[in-house]
């Protein structure tokens, strides 16, 4: 147990608040990464490319500022690995930025138009394999030195295996002082990818002159993102996918267009998913208030949607917390900015009106800033044991 | 023809709309006139924009439809474009380590068209970029756009920046993006802050006091 007051170990606590039971207490799952380079004194540079000093800048954050219950594992192996999952050309600390800032992605129109098209045709020939060759289409088209060939694939592949024992390893080392992880792999969902890989200019397009051709495209990927979810999940040992979902809040896209296009092919992927015995957690950047409805779709008592902070989360808690785990969202400005009391303050009333009943994970709204003051990250993971116990509210 | 031309720009319907240019071009209409309608129009897709009835997609649609809109009037041979007095002066950036423009992006936009002229610095400029623009320019509002914390401090050196340079009570800074927050605003020193890009409009008609 993490906590003398703990009756549930963290596996145990995560399963529950996902499954909508009431734990021994909240769990917290601190999304930690460019902090930890900040904190431990390591470059970004050395924090993405070294996985030894990774593993010792995570392991001082947690000696100093956690325990936390779960681990939010996003720290890729390689650059080329990021294109993996969010397609869009990137600028990376120590390689085409200074080695202290943090990676950034550019909007540029990296996939086609037609692409909608070959993505249908693809499905058609081979449903449950069209992730790979999407995707490496995608980065052949980042990277100048990768190509959609033979060697590309060899080259993508291997350092994907590398990445994967690299993560099991993480994992495991986590398992032993008793932090589970949240998942095994982290897709964007279709529509939202095809909106990263487009860039958002042409996407707005698109959604006009073709929206039958995303919809079909987005529906036509569900088979093959289901076998590598599975695949990864079990290759892993963790029966959880995060699903990014950037581009579909009211940030971007109406909540009609969310419905008509993005909603689909994401309920499918996440009814196939929990039909496999695997748990989605959505990772819903932007504002959701007006689709909060919409998410009453999902399969109630099997899914996890963190909100990054534009989201009203007490709202959420009230539409949508009867059918779905909520996560988050301590903001970011208050952890960068604020006082541990102000943050305290917010968790507690996170605690109080979010937790109730179970069905939360504290957590940041999106990621812990770089730039977040230790004391402050400190009062968030400190505030489950100070208030998230259940059997002592009664 | 008018109420038609500014419907459809509402509408977002460009079918509409360049049928109706057209057609009013066919009739001899002035295509300032037109260009002016299609302004009317815009003006109702920001209103929708801000009352939640269109979103960032819609607006970049509406962007697409006026810049086809030009096209055909440059196309017909009888428009020339006259410089019109502008109300003032924007200076638009993403600040030092911040590449992100599609937010700041649909700001400029909708100062444009609103009647601002807008000078886009683009991304990743340092604090002392908005204030030599500023002062080269003599713009008295700076809108700084950003997606990411680490920035907070370059906001910060930024109007430290004009404080120094003695310019600070003539420009106005606003911040907006998805970072802001009313903590971040008072952190920087700003004047104002938004997550919404229409709201850069109204806060630029209230600086600069002219509609």
């Amino acid at each position: 147990m993490l906590h003398p007051g703990d009756t549930m170990t963290s596996e145990e606590r995560l399963q529950a608040v996902i499954n909508l039971q009431v734990p021994d207490r909240v769990p917290s799952c601190p999304f930690i990464y460019y902090f930890s380079a900040f904190y431990a004194g390591i470059s970004v540079h050395e924090l993405w490319s070294q996985p030894g000093k990774y593993r010792l800048a995570m392991d001082r954050c947690y000696r100093d500022l956690g325990p936390w219950d779960v681990y939010y594992p996003v720290n890729p192996l390689r650059p080329e690995l990021y294109t993996f999952i969010m397609p869009m050309k990137a600028k990376w600390p120590g390689i085409d930025l200074p080695p202290d800032s943090i990676c950034q992605l550019l909007e540029e129109e990296i996939m086609k138009a037609e692409d909608y098209r070959w993505i249908s045709e693809l499905a058609q020939r081979i449903p449950k394999l069209t992730y790979i060759p999407f995707f490496m289409r995608m980065i052949s088209r980042a990277w100048d030195d990768i190509g959609e060939d033979p060697r590309g694939y060899a080259f993508i592949l291997s350092r994907l295996v590398a990445h994967l024992a690299n993560w099991r390893y993480e994992f495991e080392l986590m398992k032993k002082r008793g932090v589970t992880t949240l998942y095994g792999f982290l897709p964007e969902a279709a529509f939202d990818t095809f909106s990263l890989a487009r860039g958002f200019l042409e996407f707005a397009r698109d959604l006009k002159k073709r929206p039958e051709e995303i919809a079909a495209a987005a529906d036509d990927l569900t088979e093959g993102y289901l076998f590598i979810c599975r695949l990864v999940c079990f290759l892993m040992g963790i029966k959880r996918i995060e699903i990014f979902v950037h581009r579909s809040s009211t940030d971007f896209i109406s909540p009609e267009t969310f419905r008509k296009l993005s909603l689909p092919s994401l309920k499918a992927l996440v009814e196939k998913l929990v039909a496999a015995g695997i748990a989605p957690i959505l990772h819903c950047d932007g504002n959701w208030d007006m689709n909060l409805e919409a998410l009453r779709e999902l399969p109630a008592g099997h899914c996890v949607i963190q909100f990054d902070g534009p989201t009203d989360i007490f709202l959420a808690k009230q539409v949508i917390g009867d059918r779905v785990c909520i996560m988050g969202d301590v903001p970011s400005d208050i952890l960068a900015l604020g006082s541990p009391m102000e943050v305290d303050e917010y968790c507690h009333r996170l605690i109080e009106e979010v937790g109730r009943g179970g069905g939360y994970i504290m957590g940041a709204g999106c990621e812990i800033p770089p730039n977040a003051r230790a004391e402050n990250v400190k009062a968030m993971l400190d505030s489950v044991t100070k208030y998230g116990y259940y059997d002592r509210e009664g | 023809m008018d109420e038609k031309l500014v419907r459809a720009m509402g509408d977002l319907d460009e079918e509409g709309v360049l049928s109706s240019v057209e057609a009013m071009l066919s009739a001899g209409t002035e295509p300032l006139h037109i260009v002016e309608l299609c302004r009317e129009g815009f003006e109702i897709v920001g209103k929708r924009y801000e009352t939640r009835e269109y979103f960032l997609s819609g607006l970049i649609i509406s962007d697409d439809i006026f810049e086809n809109v030009l096209g055909l009037l440059d196309r017909s041979g009888c428009f020339q474009a006259v410089e019109e007095e502008k109300l003032g002066k924007v200076i638009l950036g993403a600040p030092l380590g911040d590449v992100h423009d599609i937010g700041k992006g649909l700001v400029s936009q909708l100062l444009r068209y609103s009647g601002y002229e807008v000078i886009d610095l683009g991304v990743n400029v340092r604090p002392a970029g908005f204030v030599e623009a500023a002062a080269e320019s003599g713009a008295t509002v700076v809108g700084i756009s950003t997606l990411i914390t680490v920035a907070y401090e370059s906001l910060r050196e930024t109007v430290l920046g004009f404080q120094h340079e003695g310019l600070r009570e003539s420009v106005k800074i606003m911040l907006g993006g998805g970072a802001v927050s009313q903590r971040v605003c008072e952190y920087a020193g700003a004047d104002a802050w938004s997550r919404d890009a229409a709201d850069a409009v109204k806060f630029t008609k209230a600086f600069i006091g002219k509609e």
